[in-house]
């Protein structure tokens, strides 16, 4: 059976996350060690998530083996005691665990919804587990399916086109005016977190060269340090104006530092080309009536706030389709699976059928002492024609139906087939007919940050157990 | 009525209903919007040429009548646009340049006969309505292409961040297929103004007041206007909304001498 065990952005501090994130390095190993636990293993480690994905053969008490099992592996690789990580923890089985991996393939559960890095990750963390020879028919075909979700929510959705953080948003309007952002110079005026966060998210669009001023040099040369930009002296604001494209504001200064005056001096050196103020500094940095200047475009943070709004709101309309996308997803890959989970059943009743089948033309041939091979033949023949027959039906309506209303369980009791061996799909077996389909105490958690309804399987979030 | 002229026009419209159900819808699957009207208007502008051709071969030349002026501006106005889209895949100047085809094409199949200009297969006849037209669907590429540039920069001035926010064209791209195009079309508009005066003179046996025409007073000012535009990017670095608020006047100059000729007739050329 399928489970997933991990501590995400909506379960854990980015302090907890960045200790039980696996490097690069680490994840083929780290799978290994898992092996001796679970039939497969996969580990997602990101800077939002770090999520472990084993199959079980014997799927009594599953959520809980797998756990422990993640837990130890923490401890071990990453020396995180399971008292600090344990109550970050949650687990997924079954179906639950299936719309989970759907969903953070799509990028539904991550921090930015929509955001493009989640599926090459899910894909790394794939690659690192085939590596590591620690994934085979079971999480292989779980994996497909999602990435084929995956590849239905981007095509299908407006999840993943629009902004969501200021930062993006600078990009996005910068986008709008310059179109592709190579060789476009950026002046970051300020050396404050946001401006640092803005200017990578340009340099992220393939802008640059950065350059950097700031009242205080040093800080300037600092943050300079950290972008891969270079640092100018706070009295070059003026000349800087007249090579940067576009302009990123964040200083603490309580009055504007960019005037308009300046602006149409720079703008004339500048010959008209077109310069894009991103000023998120508050109170604003640069003069509300340098937007007024002739191919100057000025966006401060309310304007950015609103066009992230917009985009919000769209995204959650959009996300709305997406989860319905993975619902339709999910049941296509449980019916595939559940029709997997019959064929055991098959065969088994099969070969009761033509046990008898055999026994039967046995006594009866033993009995025909002068019956030539032909009519043995013959009478074979005859024996294996009435079981097809017989089990046309039945077959049929097993292959149809799989696992749903417990037919396969009332097929088994009808004809006393003993429990099949495990089949290796993502499922827990169903219980005999009247029987509840919960896994135990342990499992019967209300749903993590996935937003996932339960249904087969369970779910355990072990902050909110407690 | 050329035989193809139904098809050119069906695929025209479909080309056109593509076009705007690609501006006005959201970002899903309109790519493929765009490229399947970018392949109707291919089809249609073959089809239009086969028209073209088919008129030629019945001693109907592009030339020969306003209408087929008008006809054929409309053909090259499409063929330049698609020319573009190799290098500036913009569909939105294409939802705005469609329709104006369509009515120019409708306006010349429809549209009563005006009878040819006089001398009008001359040599130099041929080459000045030949490189003028050819200068005005260049023209005309850059004029739309203007439109849209005004429009999104108003909206990105504005702050207004809506449907037509997202479809809009980067400003810088808009600017350099203006800046391409009036390059392009400029040299073809002067060769044409050059040709046209010496043929008025020919014909009309010279004299400088031969020229004092309302259609040849429009073509200098368009001429100045394109010639002024260029200038003043080459020397000051004019860009932008000036440049396009230039192009659009400049067109309607150029688009007035063609509507002088449509609504009067060619006498006196």
């Amino acid at each position: 059976m399928l489970v997933v065990t991990g501590l995400s952005h909506h379960t854990a501090p980015v302090d907890v996350r960045e200790r039980a994130a696996f490097q690069e390095g680490e994840l083929e190993e780290a799978n290994r060690r898992l092996a001796g636990h679970a039939s497969e293993t996969m580990i997602l480690s990101t800077c939002n998530r770090v999520e472990i994905y084993l199959t079980l053969p014997d799927p009594a008490g599953a959520a809980e083996r797998g756990r422990r099992a993640v837990e130890k592996l923490l401890a071990e690789v990453r020396l995180l005691d399971a008292v600090v990580v344990g109550p970050h923890l949650y687990t997924h089985t079954g179906e639950d665990a299936v719309r989970h991996l759907f969903r953070v393939a799509s990028s539904l559960d991550s921090m930015v919804v929509g955001e493009p890095q989640i599926l090459g990750q899910v894909k790394d963390a794939f690659q690192h587990a085939t590596r590591a020879g620690t994934i085979r028919n079971t999480l292989g075909r779980v994996l497909q399916r999602a990435f084929a979700a995956a590849k239905r929510v981007r095509t299908e959705t407006e999840v993943a086109r629009s902004s969501s953080s200021v930062a993006s948003a600078a990009v996005e309007l910068a986008r709008h005016i310059f179109g592709d952002l190579t060789g476009k110079e950026v002046l970051v005026i300020g050396a404050g977190k946001m401006g640092d966060l803005a200017a990578r998210h340009l340099v992220s669009a393939g802008a640059g060269p950065l350059l950097v001023t700031n009242r205080t040099f040093e800080r300037a040369q600092s943050l300079a340090g950290r972008i891969g930009g270079k640092a100018h002296p706070w009295e070059s604001l003026p000349q800087l104006l007249t090579v940067a494209d576009i302009v990123l504001c964040s200083t603490g200064a309580p009055e504007p530092v960019v005037k308009r005056e300046m602006v149409q001096r720079a703008m004339k050196a500048r010959r008209g080309r077109w310069l894009c103020f991103i000023d998120i500094a508050v109170p604003r940095d640069v003069e509300a009536q340098v937007g007024d200047v002739e191919n100057v475009y000025l966006y401060d943070v309310d304007a950015l706030s609103s066009m992230v709004d917009d985009h919000l709101a769209e995204r959650r309309r959009e996300a709305e389709i997406a989860e319905r996308i993975i619902a339709e997803e999910v049941q296509r890959f449980l019916v595939a699976e559940r029709s997997l989970g019959v064929v055991p059943t098959i065969r088994a009743l099969r070969e009761q059928f033509s046990s008898v089948a055999r026994a039967e033309v046995a006594r009866t041939l033993g009995k025909l002492e002068g019956a030539s091979q032909h009519d043995r033949r013959v009478i074979e023949a005859l024996a294996e024609a009435i079981v097809n027959k017989l089990l046309h039906a039945p077959l049929t309506a097993l292959k149809r139906e799989g696992e749903s209303d417990g037919l396969v369980s009332a097929t088994r009791t009808l004809f006393a087939i003993e429990e099949p061996p495990a089949s290796g799909t993502i499922l827990p077996p169903l219980p005999p007919p009247g029987e509840g389909r919960g896994e135990g105490p342990l499992e019967t958690g209300s749903g993590s940050g996935s937003g996932s309804g339960s249904s087969l399987g369970g779910t355990l979030e072990a902050g909110r157990a407690k | 009525m050329p035989p193809a002229f139904p098809l050119t026009l069906a695929l025209y419209a479909v080309s056109c209903t593509l076009y705007l159900a690609h501006s006005s819808t959201g970002e899903r699957a309109t790519q493929r919007l765009a490229d399947v009207a970018r392949i109707a208007l291919a089809a249609a502008f073959v089809s239009h040429a086969v028209d073209i051709g088919y008129l030629c071969v019945q001693g109907t030349h592009p030339f020969v009548d306003v209408r087929e002026v008008l006809s054929f501006l409309a053909w090259l106005t499409i063929g330049a646009y698609l020319a573009t889209t190799f290098r500036y895949p913009l569909p939105l100047v294409g939802a705005l340049l469609v329709p104006v085809t369509i009515v120019l094409d409708v306006a010349a199949r429809l549209g009563p006969a005006r009878g040819g200009p006089a001398h009008a297969s001359t040599l130099l006849g041929t080459m000045h309505i030949g490189l003028a037209t050819a200068g005005v669907a260049i023209f005309a590429v850059a004029a739309v292409d203007a439109a849209v540039y005004l429009v999104a920069e108003g909206q990105l001035k504005r702050r207004r961040f809506g449907p037509l926010f997202k479809k809009g064209p980067p400003l810088e791209k808009l600017d350099q297929l203006n800046r391409r195009c009036i390059l392009l079309g400029f040299p073809l508009f002067t060769v044409a103004m050059i040709t046209g005066t010496i043929w008025v003179m020919r014909l009309q046996g010279g004299g400088a007041h031969r020229l004092l025409t309302p259609q040849y007073a429009m073509s200098t000012l368009a001429w100045v206007l394109f010639a002024g535009l260029l200038v003043a990017r080459v020397a000051v670095g004019l860009r932008g909304r000036r440049a396009a608020l230039v192009t659009l006047a400049g067109f309607g100059a150029a688009l007035g001498v063609v509507a002088i000729y449509y609504l009067r007739g060619p006498a006196g050329v």
